[in-house]
């Protein structure tokens, strides 16, 4: 069931943008690259148990390290994308090792000054960030294997390769033993460790795991909307992703991007005023939190399915650490 | 000069013990993070602001007036977002006070501005004791501290609810076996922390200004002040506000203004660090 | 090396904040031994119990498992070594399916055969006779099935020292029977087991030997009818209510 829905998604998100205007086809770009940082988070609530306030920090870095290789470097972006990743990776495992024996409240303290430090790092080392202005004229991706990404549309399919790729890698890696360990973690944390299972590791790779996919939407941002700047990369932005996991469903794959869909695509519509975006992000965290355990997500298996249907390994709703 | 740095710090410090002691409370209590704890400092500030300047009452008047306002806030946030997910675990509570905060921090900048407003406590002059100075203000800042730290102890050791709270907070198996209301405490200690936090706000507009991002720091203040002094501990929260108080104002003075607040999470770190089985014992007691 | 006890506690101490809650215990388990751990209330053995699996770090003494120092390890570090655990009552993943639960054990091991592990979980199934239920969900197995599924997990590594904590608590006459029966399966297994237990009758029937602390102290050590004699273990019972 689930396996055809997400067929015919697919084959709409390849045919129908051709016949789309360009600010149509920037808008799914936007939701693509919403889709991995919200991905991202969710493997983390969903799968380590933790709540990273600093999830933005990462797709910072990603974001600056890719784009200032390019601009300060002549480097391609082919290069400086996984230069950038490997950047990302470095600093969530340090990141891990020293907080994530942190419980709950702690290891969330911890993000929100690690998320705090990256964005002041960005708006304060001029230098080399250009400060609170940012970077800006950041090109398309240089062309590769004949293939020229220099248009919306050329894009949009590039990222649609990367979130789709990302989305089957995390569904492979989900059911793999580090997934599964994952699941035990987050089930029960102590358990886990009198069973034989090496909490910190399973967590910092989790983290690591995590943070590669925030990193992948960190490296198509510049490229995207060809301007990043240190505003772009704050709590804020973790906040919205973390809206996006729950109001689309914890625990699962299809919750984040479910989620990002509805949030990118909900203010759109509705045009809601800029100023209200956080007002309602808030309500929605707190309605979804109370009212929708499962996410839309849920909410949908519970309309399709009326029993039969097994619960997946995933399928948590919200759970204390 | 060092002396005049360390009675900064003591004032500065005061505040943050208020807003700690709040904090802590909220956690002894029902051993949950309110990370919406800052928004209600911030909204503790203008009520006090409204109340001394639309309803022209004296700051000595409005501030217990708006303490008891926000008293009825903490219970409202309790039985309205905290109490119905308390049974799903931590990080349901988490995601519920964090979307609170956002309302209530993002309301404020709506209704009032972003413009940062003094709130005026009508108190003057200067003390001189050798050649340290302070404001009069600054001195009320302290007396504050005193007095409610006093009543607060009065609260926690002679009233009954008091008592309870106690009795909850060191064992909340025992003490829901002898028959005590624990949803009536829990919601007694969100009112004693709403009231704390307002008393923060208040005294922070004063000094420096009402504005709806006042909370963000004291919250995250809170959270290291109560790390450093032990979760739920009351003394903890006032030796290790007055703490950090003093680091932030001394290592501003001695080592680099800009990064005073750094310091703080430098400190932190180190706690979190150096000190991790401690923590991790606290929460599994 | 065949001489030296497979578990060896000396001068075991935890303080908590000031409070003493175990003082200078020392004792010992061997290799196909049932050993229990009993005192009233309050008597520091499942402070004792937490120490030897590694949940706490003790304040002063050793642990030996098979010689080697597990003072300060990791969980699973202990638990490679050849130690499991239960929890009081019941502590399974609860939303995991009964065989997803007893594979977690072999998948926290690293390069785990998948057809060794599959063969594991059929015989620890039937061992807790857990079989019939090997497809339901942890969280909606009765109580007794639960605890089963806890120890079914702790056996999955075949540990060589199985640390029981309470397995008779909440149980009337005859699940205690059955369990004890099944302790004594585990021990046929060649695992010895180390339990902590209100029910003071029951460990005589099922232990070899039995350790009694009280506040904080080992007051006395031997076998079931030893230690029924012990003037001491009875002043403390008596002295300090015995609980039902």
């Amino acid at each position: 069931m689930s396996r055809i829905a997400a067929a015919v998604v697919l084959a709409g998100l390849l045919l129908i943008p051709p016949a789309l205007d360009s600010y149509q086809v920037y808008l799914l770009s936007l939701t693509l690259v919403w889709s991995l940082l919200a991905l991202s988070m969710g493997l983390l609530v969903g799968f380590v148990g933790e709540i990273n306030f600093g999830q933005a920090g990462f797709v910072g870095i990603a974001a600056y390290v890719s784009s200032l290789l390019r601009i300060d470097f002549g480097i391609s972006f082919w290069l400086a994308a996984p230069v950038a990743l490997a950047a990302v990776v470095l600093v969530a495992a340090l990141i891990g090792v020293i907080t994530l024996r942190l419980r709950g409240p702690f290891f969330v303290l911890v993000t929100l000054a690690f998320g705090e430090i990256v964005r002041i790092v960005l708006a304060n080392w001029q230098d080399v960030t250009n400060g609170p202005i940012g970077l800006r004229g950041i090109a398309p991706p240089e062309g590769l294997f004949g293939i020229d990404f220099a248009g919306k549309l050329a894009f949009y399919y590039l990222a649609l390769v990367v979130t789709v790729a990302t989305s089957v890698a995390l569904a492979v890696i989900v059911r793999s033993r580090t997934g599964r360990l994952l699941v035990a973690l987050r089930e029960d944390e102590l358990l886990a460790a009198f069973v034989g299972v090496a909490v910190m590791r399973q967590k910092v790779i989790g983290l690591c795991i995590s943070a590669v996919v925030a990193g992948l939407g960190g490296v198509l941002i510049g490229p995207l909307l060809s301007v990043i700047s240190p505003g772009q990369f704050t709590i804020f932005a973790s906040v919205d992703m973390l809206v996006m996991v729950i109001v689309g469903g914890v625990g699962t794959l299809s919750g984040p991007l479910i989620g990002a869909v509805f949030l990118v695509y909900v203010p759109e519509v509705v045009q809601f005023a800029h100023e209200y975006r956080p007002v309602l992000m808030g309500a929605l965290l707190i309605l979804a939190t109370m009212f929708l355990p499962g996410g839309l997500v849920g909410l949908m298996r519970a309309m399709v399915a009326r029993g039969g249907v097994r619960p997946s390994v995933g399928a948590g709703g919200v759970r204390g650490g | 000069m060092i002396a005049q740095q360390l009675a900064n710090g003591v004032v500065l410090g005061s505040i943050y013990a208020l807003s700690a002691l709040g904090f802590t409370l909220i956690f002894g209590a029902a051993r949950v993070v309110n990370f919406a704890y800052g928004a209600l400092l911030m909204l503790g500030g203008f009520a006090t602001l409204l109340l001394t300047q639309s309803a022209g009452l004296g700051f000595f008047v409005a501030l217990p007036l708006a303490m008891l306002i926000m008293a009825g806030a903490g219970v409202l946030v309790f039985y309205l977002v905290v109490r119905p997910v308390l049974g799903r675990g931590d990080l349901a509570v988490l995601l519920v006070t964090t979307g609170l905060l956002y309302i209530l921090r993002e309301g404020a900048i709506i209704v009032f501005g972003t413009e940062p407003r003094q709130i005026d406590m009508g108190v003057e002059g200067i003390v001189e004791i050798g050649d340290v100075v302070i404001t009069n203000q600054r001195l009320v800042v302290i007396g504050c501290l005193v007095v409610l730290v006093g009543l607060l102890y009065v609260v926690l050791y002679r009233l009954r609810i008091g008592k309870a709270l106690r009795a909850v907070a060191q064992n909340r198996a025992g003490a829901e076996a002898i028959g005590l209301n624990i949803n009536r405490v829990t919601a007694f200690a969100f009112a004693v922390s709403g009231g704390l936090a307002c008393a923060a706000g208040g005294l922070l507009g004063a000094i420096y200004a009402a504005e709806p991002d006042m909370g963000d720091l004291p919250l995250l203040k809170s959270f290291v002040i109560v790390i450093f002094g032990g979760l739920g501990s009351v003394p903890g929260a006032i030796v290790g506000g007055l703490a950090i108080g003093l680091i932030e104002t001394l290592s501003g003075a001695y080592i680099s203004f800009a990064f005073k607040d750094g310091f703080t999470f430098v400190v932190l770190i180190a706690v979190l660090l150096f000190r991790p089985t401690g923590l991790f014992s606290s929460r599994m007691t | 090396m065949a001489a030296e006890p497979l578990l060896q506690v000396a001068g075991l101490g935890k303080r908590f904040a000031g409070l003493v809650a175990v003082d200078d215990v020392s004792f010992t388990a061997d290799r196909g031994e049932i050993v229990g751990l009993i005192g009233p209330n309050g008597a520091g053995k499942t402070t004792t119990f937490n120490l030897v699996s590694g949940r706490f770090a003790p304040s002063s003494g050793r642990i030996r498992l098979d010689g080697i120092d597990i003072v300060g390890l990791r969980p699973d570090r202990i638990v490679a070594l050849g130690l499991a655990r239960t929890f009081q009552g019941t502590r399974i993943f609860p939303g995991l399916s009964v065989e997803e639960n007893l594979r977690i054990p072999l998948l926290a091991r690293a390069g785990a055969d998948e057809r060794a592990a599959a063969e594991r979980v059929r015989e620890v199934l039937a061992f807790v006779g857990l079989a019939a239920l090997r497809d339901s969900i942890g969280g909606s197995l009765a109580y007794a099935h639960q605890s089963l599924l806890g120890i079914g997990m702790a056996l999955m590594r075949r540990p060589a020292l199985l640390l029981l904590d309470e397995p008779f608590a909440g149980m009337n006459p005859a699940e205690t029977r059955a369990a004890a029966a099944m302790v004594r399966r585990i021990r046929a297994e060649g695992i010895s087991v180390l339990l902590v237990e209100h029910d003071v009758a029951a460990v005589m029937e099922t232990c070899d030997r039995i350790v009694v602390l009280n506040q904080g102290r080992k007051i006395a050590e031997g076998t079931p009818g030893e230690i029924h004699r012990d003037p001491a273990v009875i002043e403390a019972y008596l002295g300090a209510d015995v609980d039902a």
